[in-house]
Parts: structure tokens; C-alpha cells; sequence
């Protein structure tokens, strides 16, 4: 289970991902390429080292810090995040990111099925455009390329390590 | 039942709730958008030390940086000349940054008396983390008089409007942003749409008849009719018309007059009185 202060620090590892997509990110981006979505990969590593309750909320926490930083609407990235968590949570036993391909095609899946769950609860409310289509596919993209690393990264920082070898590590040991 | 499995359904069972949770949020702010807004106005506060600082310095370290870099080959051949040339280069970007302020903010006034524009200049200190979102941070907020649905103006054109403030920053909706529009027309012509975004740096201009005559290269300035943007202003100007498409209107694109990719200082205006 989480911890007050764990779940502190994943909420501050959220917080700095926002600045970054907002400002550095976003300043080095060449001028028409998308930021990478950098709150749906701390999901991602929640959804496989954290598979619990309390990951769900934190998730959903990590999402709401997304929205209001946008301040347009309060909860579509909420919504999309916690829905990627369950996903990620009732599958992480069936699959393997510790590759670096593996890593990028299930960033990929995740990123759309992400932006599905958050168009679905934007454009209840917004009209939408067909543009739609290649901001996901676009942001998909870029997210997976950069996942692997960034997932690694985020395994340091936020998951806690047991001092005992649970069997899952064991076994991808002997891989 | 097996451990795991009750975990999956205590997993599967609290995602449920809290996507029903976000959904009536979602819901509960699009109708009440003082609620998104008061959020992100804690949020804009607490981030807007650091980014005005990371703004302030991100210009001149790139700068450096590149200097650095293109030098390398050259400065390869003397160590000593390396280090005072990267230093007297830093010195230099310094200087050249406040002198292109300087004149920014010079074309700024002179626009603004020219046009007869009274407003408060302000600097962009970040952009909205979300792709979805074509919005910038300023720094200036309440305490400077700004107030939401004031418009947005660079020495180039219009860039947006007012949606949320906080005490010291404002949040700035792009005219690019999907959510924004913007009653227009076009400045030969007079014909009337409305401009709304597509999102990257780009934007429609809508509901125009396709019998009307548009063409490629015409100015498209604001109509002063929504009672944000004065009348004048210069929005775009028509990049391609699409009239193959089913329904009454052509799809018209529009290349914004505004950089939005190196959008520094920007001027908010309350009322506008155009010459």
C-alpha cells in the first residue's frame, strides 16, 4: 500500500511533469511537434508497480494535477488516467515492459487509449474537430519513443523496493 | 476467491467510481467554469515564480549553449580562446536580449499609440502542458487590472483572450485553440464568418457561403462585434479555400498573423478604441 509520503512524491513527480510540458518541453519543442505526455507515463508505471487501491487514486490525482494546470475542464484527464490505471492494473501480469520495444508499443496503446477516454469526456461538453485523430496519433508517437527511458527513470524514483525478491522478479530474471 | 482476483475487483470496482468521480467533475465544471478556474489559479500562482525565473534565463542559456556548440570545431584549436570566447559571448546575449526587449516593448507602445489601445503589456512565461490546449501563461494578473475576456494583442496581430487570471498571472487562450472563436470578416470584401482554431498554429475561417468570393492572400481582420476584440485588428490571412466538401459553407485556412511559436510580450487590452 501508499504510504502519505510516497504518495507525496508521486504527486510532486506529477507536479514537475506539468512544469516541464508547459515550459522547458515546450520551449525546445521543435515549433510544430507535439509535447510528450509525461503524467500518463508516471500512470503507466503506477498501473504495473502499484496495482492497488490506493494506485487508483493516485492516479486519479495525477490527472486531476493535469487539469488544473489547463483550467478549462476539471476531470477528463482524471477520468482518462484512472481508466489507463484499471487497464494497466487487471493486464500488468500479462505484460512485459522491461524492453525497450515492448516499453514504446504498450506507451503507444495506452497514449490512445488515453486520448480516447479523454476525448470522449471533453467533447461531451466541446465541439470536437477532425484534427482530433492526428493529435493522437501524433502524441502517441512521441510518447512511446521517449517511454522507455523516461519509464526507467520513473522506476527508480517512485517504486519502492522490496528487500526480499518477489516471484515476478525472479522469473523475469531468468528471462 | 483468490487474492489477486479480489484485488482486480477492488481495482476494476474503485477505477469505476473514481472515472464516475471525473466524469461528474467534468460535467460540474463545463457548466461552472469558476470551478476549473479556481484551481488553476493556486496552480498558476505556485508555478509562476518558477517560471518566471526559468523564462528569464532559458533564452540566454540556449543561446550559450548554441554559441558553444557552433564553436567547438573552431575554439578546438585553442583551449584559453574557447573559455573567453563562451564567456564573452554569455556576456554578449545578455546585452542582445535586453536590447531585443527593449525593442519589442518599443513596437509595442507605438502600436498601442497608434491604434489608440490602452492596455497593460505583459510577458509569456509558459504554455499549457496539455496538447489539447493552445493557451499561454502571462504575468500579470489581477493586481495589474486584467480581468477575463480581455483581449490579447501582439505587435503582429490578435492572439487571444482572457479566460482565467490569479493574482499575478494570466492565462491567455490562443486564437488557435479549438475552444476559442472569433467574429470576423474580410478586410476587402467586408464578408463575415467567424475564426476558430484547429489546434497547431492554425486556425478556419467559418461559416462563409460558398457562393461568396474568397481569395487566397486576403487580410481577415476582427469585426469588433463580440465585444471582446476591437474592430481592425488583423487576425490572419487566407492560406487555402476548400470548396469541394458537402453542406453551405467553404472551409477556408487561415495562417494566423501571430508567431505563436516565439510569442514573448503580448499587450491586454480592456476597451479598444481602433483609429
Amino acid at each position: 500500500m501508499l504510504s502519505i509520503r510516497r504518495l507525496s512524491i508521486i504527486l510532486l513527480v506529477g507536479l514537475i511533469a506539468v512544469f516541464l510540458q508547459g515550459t522547458i518541453i515546450r520551449s525546445f519543442s521543435p515549433a510544430h511537434l507535439l509535447t510528450p505526455n509525461l503524467l500518463l507515463l508516471v500512470v503507466i508505471v503506477l498501473g504495473f508497480h502499484e496495482n492497488h487501491v490506493m494506485g487508483a487514486v493516485a492516479s486519479f490525482l495525477v490527472g486531476l494535477e493535469l487539469d488544473l494546470s489547463s483550467a478549462m475542464l476539471l476531470g477528463p484527464s482524471a477520468g482518462a488516467a484512472v481508466v489507463v490505471f484499471g487497464f494497466l492494473a487487471c493486464f500488468s501480469q500479462h505484460l512485459f515492459i522491461e524492453s525497450t520495444m515492448a516499453a514504446m508499443v504498450v506507451t503507444f496503446l495506452c497514449s490512445l487509449l488515453y486520448s480516447l477516454v479523454y476525448a470522449a469526456l471533453v467533447f461531451q461538453f466541446k465541439t470536437m474537430h477532425a484534427g482530433v485523430i492526428w493529435l493522437t496519433l501524433e502524441e502517441a508517437i512521441i510518447t512511446a519513443l521517449i517511454a522507455p527511458w523516461i519509464l526507467r527513470f520513473l522506476k527508480r524514483v517512485l517504486v519502492k523496493r522490496e528487500s526480499g525478491h518477489g516471484l515476478r522478479t525472479s522469473a523475469l530474471r531468468a528471462l | 476467491m483468490p487474492a489477486n482476483v479480489t484485488n482486480r475487483t477492488r481495482i476494476v470496482g474503485t477505477s469505476f467510481f473514481l472515472f464516475c468521480l471525473a466524469l461528474f467533475l467534468t460535467a460540474y465544471s463545463a457548466k461552472n467554469p469558476r470551478v476549473a478556474s479556481a484551481g488553476a489559479i493556486l496552480v498558476a500562482e505556485a508555478f509562476r515564480p518558477i517560471q518566471a525565473a526559468y523564462n528569464s534565463t532559458a533564452g540566454a542559456v540556449r543561446d550559450v549553449w548554441d554559441y558553444y556548440f557552433y564553436l567547438v570545431g573552431v575554439v578546438d584549436e585553442n583551449r584559453e580562446l574557447r573559455e573567453r570566447l563562451a564567456q564573452l559571448e554569455a556576456e554578449n546575449t545578455t546585452f542582445h536580449e535586453m536590447k531585443s526587449e527593449m525593442t519589442r516593448l518599443q513596437e509595442l507602445l507605438k502600436m498601442r499609440s497608434e491604434a489608440k489601445l490602452e492596455g497593460e503589456a505583459a510577458r509569456v512565461i509558459g504554455y499549457d502542458p496539455s496538447n489539447w490546449v493552445q493557451a499561454v501563461t502571462v504575468d500579470k494578473g489581477l493586481s495589474s487590472g486584467i480581468e477575463v475576456e480581455m483581449a490579447v494583442l501582439d505587435k503582429q496581430g490578435v492572439v487571444g483572450q482572457v479566460v482565467s487570471t490569479s493574482l499575478t498571472s494570466a492565462r491567455v487562450l490562443l486564437i488557435t485553440d479549438r475552444g476559442n472563436g472569433v467574429d470576423a470578416l474580410i478586410q476587402e470584401s467586408r464578408v463575415r464568418g467567424v475564426v476558430e482554431g484547429t489546434g497547431k498554429d492554425s486556425c478556419e475561417l467559418r461559416y462563409v457561403l460558398k457562393d461568396e468570393e474568397v481569395k487566397v492572400g486576403e487580410r481577415v481582420i476582427t469585426s469588433g462585434l463580440d465585444g471582446i476584440y476591437g474592430k481592425g485588428l488583423l487576425i490572419g490571412i487566407v492560406s487555402e479555400i476548400d470548396k469541394r466538401g458537402g453542406g453551405l459553407f467553404q472551409t477556408i485556412k487561415l495562417k494566423p498573423a501571430v508567431n505563436f511559436n516565439t510569442l514573448e510580450s503580448v499587450l491586454i487590452v480592456g476597451k479598444t478604441k481602433v483609429r
